[in-house]
């Protein structure tokens, strides 16, 4: 484009050689040259108004107007610091609690986990398959299902597999118990990671030549070896095999599932060991072939879609692979279908993965709704303070537009400040996250796509709480203003007001109601048998799972450690059971004999050995439990509790119901006894329980339960001890008391639920702040009416009593809308969330009490101030 | 004729008209095209001068002229304008329209008179 940007003193050229050509026009037509000039400068008219328009058509006008509104907005702020940093201080909080919620979804979401090329042209594909109620996901794939879709879908470039195992490693010392990936050659070729140290294995190797390596995670490397530079070649037992360790993972490497991280029992894999090296996983001497030692289905699987290929074409070609493995297994897979999740989010569509974002934004954007209200409440305050400062402004020349794109300038800088500081909070937020709620072992970045979100956010907020202010301000009767200082269009202006604080009462009252359900079900008090426990009672957790031990051998094994730990001085009480107490125990098809047609209860199982009852404090209500001789032969008998009870059979007695338990190999049990619900910590209803003698199937991963005479805590090294020493190549996963393995069950929980009080009181404080700011204004305002009053006689308690009212009536609004606003969010957070509990009325009663003396308290001020209202200086005054 | 005084006439895109008009007839500076409009006009149009360099601001910006420094006929330091190829499509265009705009309203005009 051959146009320029012509400069201003070329513009200036340009007019006075025009000036030049006029003058000498008229020169030559008789002027005397001064005469000619000032005429010249007439006809011309005025400069300026020609400048700027020449401005205007450069474009620049708007720039340079923007300039002056940031330098007037900083003045401004200067003139007023502590309302500026308030303001700052509150919108830095209610950003910085969006920002870190929206790095979180960023990081699962959005960006390349650690190690990771291009995760979106990754695909998770699952598996799912027809039931008697309908379609349900498939589970993972087993090692035949995976060389079934090994091959045969070439809109992949690769294809991977992985499982989560937990293997038993020596690195010279004691076995440890680690977290484990049993993956595809593939694997780090598909996923694109590159190795921190040594190399990675490949689809193209020889498979035999696979055979006893392993990769070792970054952490492992440092923590366990050192960090040792010749760590390629080097060797680490697992099992009762030597490994060869190949190469190390990069820093915060974690594959595919952020969901299993966050998890305190999976954690970040720290081992990485190729399929065909499975089968020397086994403790015995490895002669078993590999579909014997993943005999099960513990695959996932996910592939990178080729260049210049579609998610759709993948999709039908993993269609394809899913109909052969319907045909392979008519019965487990009948009817298998494949679903994509593109990009690996965990999430299967859209739908679900916005429900997730905007759940997990909920709660923040509550928190900045109401520092929005807050601060809006605040910037009306002030306008009123400024009213003649913008009177005279307006009265000057500039537009109401100008003044109001000014005034908006100035929240917008203070916007912009506490996303600054909010980025801040939020970094320290995420970190103080990492170090004590989720063990990530990678920071949450916080990117420029975070940075893009919180700089829209408060520009956004900027608008949000800036917006009617600056249009209110700049609506004001010039002359009154000027006059006497005082506002017009006072009584819709306080309209406006009062609506900021409703909103604000809502929203805090709101958010402590949400928090109270969430605190309720962290606080579900203790049951009294496990009260009883307390202090005196440890879990040890084992797991032989491809240690190599068939189920006899297996049997044994967890009938020694069963002896040796219930042998131990101190120890009154020894029982096992496949899960830890607080755990979901595994669901089992119950049904009464002779109703075969009818779809079998799911309840949970309990298969128990030795006196797992008496280690748990397990007393029967009814009946009675078990004898030594019914634990040691096939089940015959069961215990059921409350709820199960009732699932069953309604109000009707258990007692003596026979039971018919799984569906391949039934048992049938009589109904002993009935023993209280179990105290339930997770989101969930309390749900039924089944106890039955746990000889009906083997199961390698076994809890014992101990039960102590004295304190439990000082036994906890002997216990490790003595369950070690039972076969060295056997790893003890972990041994804990009690409430420590409780605490974990609940700390997420009651770490959000105590998070969202702490979020609702701060609420609750910037409600009870703007309701003050509010009478305190509506009370200066009326100032000339209760001097009036007071000169015809109104005692103090009146005007008292006046202000007071005031505050009850908005608060009293506050309640009814933060009422509906509370049951509306309890009600959505009961449908996403299993088990909540209704909106107790007398929690919700006690909290809105509080908010009404909150509301009162805030009027005390105010009220004082109504009273001692001189009504001589106030009637002067007006 | 009495000139129609510039306050009433010349609305904005009338001006640019005339402005193109003027260029159509060869490379002025601001003055001469004032200048160029009275006399074309035959007295009856003058331009504002002050409104005159914004409008070719305007037209040099649309690529409807373009402009270089230069000398005048009596030697002072001018900014010359002449008229782009999309210039002259552009006059012609306007020409057409104002044409069919004009005859619309002699005829509104004259249907009001009888």
């Amino acid at each position: 484009m051959r146009f320029r940007r012509r400069s201003d003193q070329d513009f200036a050229a340009e007019v006075e050689s025009h000036l030049e050509l006029e003058t000498d026009r008229l020169i030559a037509a008789g002027m005397s040259p001064a005469a000619a000039r000032d005429a010249a400068a007439r006809a011309f008219g005025n400069r300026t108004a020609a400048r700027e328009r020449f401005h205007e058509s450069r474009g620049l006008l708007l720039l340079e107007q923007l300039m002056q509104d940031v330098r007037y907005a900083v003045r401004a702020i200067r003139r007023a610091p502590g309302f500026a940093l308030i303001a700052i201080a509150i919108l830095a909080i209610g950003i910085s609690v969006n920002t870190a919620a929206f790095s979180v979804i960023n990081t699962i979401m959005f960006r390349n986990f650690p190690g990771v090329v291009e995760r979106g042209r990754l695909a998770g594909i699952e598996i799912s398959r027809e039931t008697e109620w309908g379609r349900a996901s498939g589970g993972p794939a087993s090692l035949a299902e995976w060389e079934l879709f090994r091959t045969g879908m070439p809109a992949f470039s690769g294809i991977a597999a992985y499982g989560n195992l937990q293997l038993s490693v020596a690195a010279g010392g004691e076995p440890l118990a680690v977290r484990a990936n049993l993956v595809s050659p593939s694997f780090f070729e598909v996923l694109g990671t590159r190795p921190a140290a040594g190399r990675f294995f490949s689809a193209s190797d020889d498979p035999r030549m696979l055979e006893l390596t392993a990769v070792i995670s970054h952490r492992f490397w440092q923590r366990s070896l050192e960090g040792r530079s010749d760590i390629a070649g080097h060797s680490v037992t697992i099992g009762t095999h030597s490994f060869t360790i190949v190469g190390v993972a990069p820093q915060g490497f974690f594959g595919l599932s952020p969901g299993e991280i966050v998890d305190p029992d999976i954690g970040a894999p720290e081992l990485f060991v190729p399929l065909p090296a499975a089968r020397f996983l086994r403790a015995d001497s490895g002669v078993a072939d590999l579909a014997a030692v993943l005999d099960d289905r513990r695959l996932r699987l996910f592939g990178r879609l080729a260049p210049g290929a579609s998610f759709a074409q993948a999709l039908r070609q993993a269609n394809a692979a899913a109909a052969r493995l319907a045909a392979v297994d008519p019965v487990q897979r009948r009817n298998a279908a494949a679903t994509l999740d593109p990009g690996v989010s965990g999430t299967r569509n859209a739908a679900e993965a916005i429900q997730g974002a905007l759940f997990v934004m909920l709660v923040p954007a509550i928190i900045l709704l109401v520092a929005c209200a807050n601060l809006a409440n605040q910037l009306l305050a002030r306008a009123i303070e400024r009213g003649r400062e913008i009177a005279v402004r307006l009265s000057l020349g500039p537009t109401r537009g100008r003044v109001a794109r000014q005034l908006l300038v100035e929240t917008a800088l203070l916007a912009i400040a506490a996303g600054l500081l909010g980025v801040l909070l939020a970094w320290w937020l995420l970190d103080a996250l990492r170090v004590w709620v989720l063990p990530i072992p990678f920071r949450i970045p916080i990117d420029l796509r975070v940075l893009g979100f919180t700089l829209g956010l408060a520009l956004l907020t900027a608008l949000g709480f800036g917006l009617a202010p600056a249009l209110r301000a700049t609506r004001t009767d010039l002359n009154r203003a000027l006059k006497d200082g005082s506002p017009g269009s006072g009584q819709r202006r306080s309209r406006l007001r009062s609506a900021l604080v409703v909103v604000q009462i809502a929203a805090s009252l709101g958010l402590l109601a949400v928090s109270r359900v969430f605190v309720t079900a962290a606080e579900r008090p203790p049951s009294a048998s496990l009260d009883e426990l307390a202090g005196h009672s440890l879990l040890v957790s084992v797991n032989l799972d491809l240690l190599g031990f068939d189920s006899t051998a297996g049997r044994a094994y967890q009938r020694e450690l069963l002896a040796r730990l219930g042998s131990l001085p101190g120890v009154t009480a020894a029982g096992t059971a496949p899960y830890a107490m607080f755990d979901m125990f595994g669901e089992e098809a119950i049904r009464e004999p002779g109703q075969d047609t009818r779809n079998p209860h799911y309840i949970d199982l309990a298969e128990i050995g030795g006196a797992w009852l008496e280690a748990t404090n397990t007393r029967p209500l009814r009946g009675r439990l078990f004898t030594a001789a019914e634990l040691a032969a096939r089940p015959s008998v069961a215990l059921v509790d409350e709820v199960a009870g009732r699932e069953l059979w309604g109000a009707a007695d258990p007692m003596g119901h026979v039971l018919r338990i799984g569906d391949s190999t039934p048992s049938l049990v009589t109904v002993v006894g009935v023993i209280p619900t179990r105290q339930e910590v997770s989101f969930r209803q309390p749900e039924g329980l089944v106890v039955i003698p746990g000889t009906r199937r083997y199961s390698p991963h076994t809890y014992v339960y101990l039960r102590t005479a004295g304190p439990a805590e000082p036994l906890l090294p002997t216990v490790r001890q003595a369950a070690q020493g039972v076969d060295s190549r056997v790893p003890i996963l972990w041994v804990r008391t009690l409430e420590s393995v409780g605490a974990e069950a609940v700390g997420s929980l009651s770490l959000l639920a105590s998070g969202l009080a702490g979020l609702g009181a701060v609420a609750l404080g910037l409600a009870a702040l703007g309701l003050f700011g509010v009478l305190a204004f509506l009370v200066a305002q009326r100032r000339y009416e209760i001097g009036i009053r007071t000169a015809l006689g109104a005692r103090p308690a009146d005007l008292t009593w006046m202000v007071l009212k005031q505050a009850l009536r908005l608060g009293g609004a506050g309640v009814v809308v933060g009422a509906l606003l509370a049951l509306a969010a309890v009600t959505l957070l009961r449908a996403i969330i299993h088990g909540l509990h209704p909106l107790e009325l007398g929690v919700f009663a006690a909290t809105a009490l509080i908010m009404l003396l909150v509301a009162a308290l805030a009027s005390a001020v105010p009220a004082r101030r109504a009273a001692s209202v001189d009504p001589m200086e106030a009637l002067r005054a007006e | 004729m009495p000139a129609v005084s510039h306050t009433d006439a010349l609305l904005r895109g009338s001006l640019d008209l005339l402005v193109l008009k003027a260029l159509s007839l060869g490379p002025a500076h601001g003055w001469g095209i004032g200048q160029r409009i009275l006399a074309i006009s035959k007295d009856a149009l003058s331009a504002n001068q002050g409104s005159l360099y914004p409008a070719l601001q305007r037209l040099e910006h649309q690529g409807l002229v373009q402009s270089g420094w230069g000398d005048s006929d009596n030697n002072r330091r001018a900014r010359f304008y002449k008229l782009t190829a999309s210039g002259r499509a552009g006059l012609r265009a306007e020409v057409d329209s104002w044409r069919r705009f004009a005859a619309a309203i002699e005829v509104a005009l004259a249907a009001s008179a009888a």
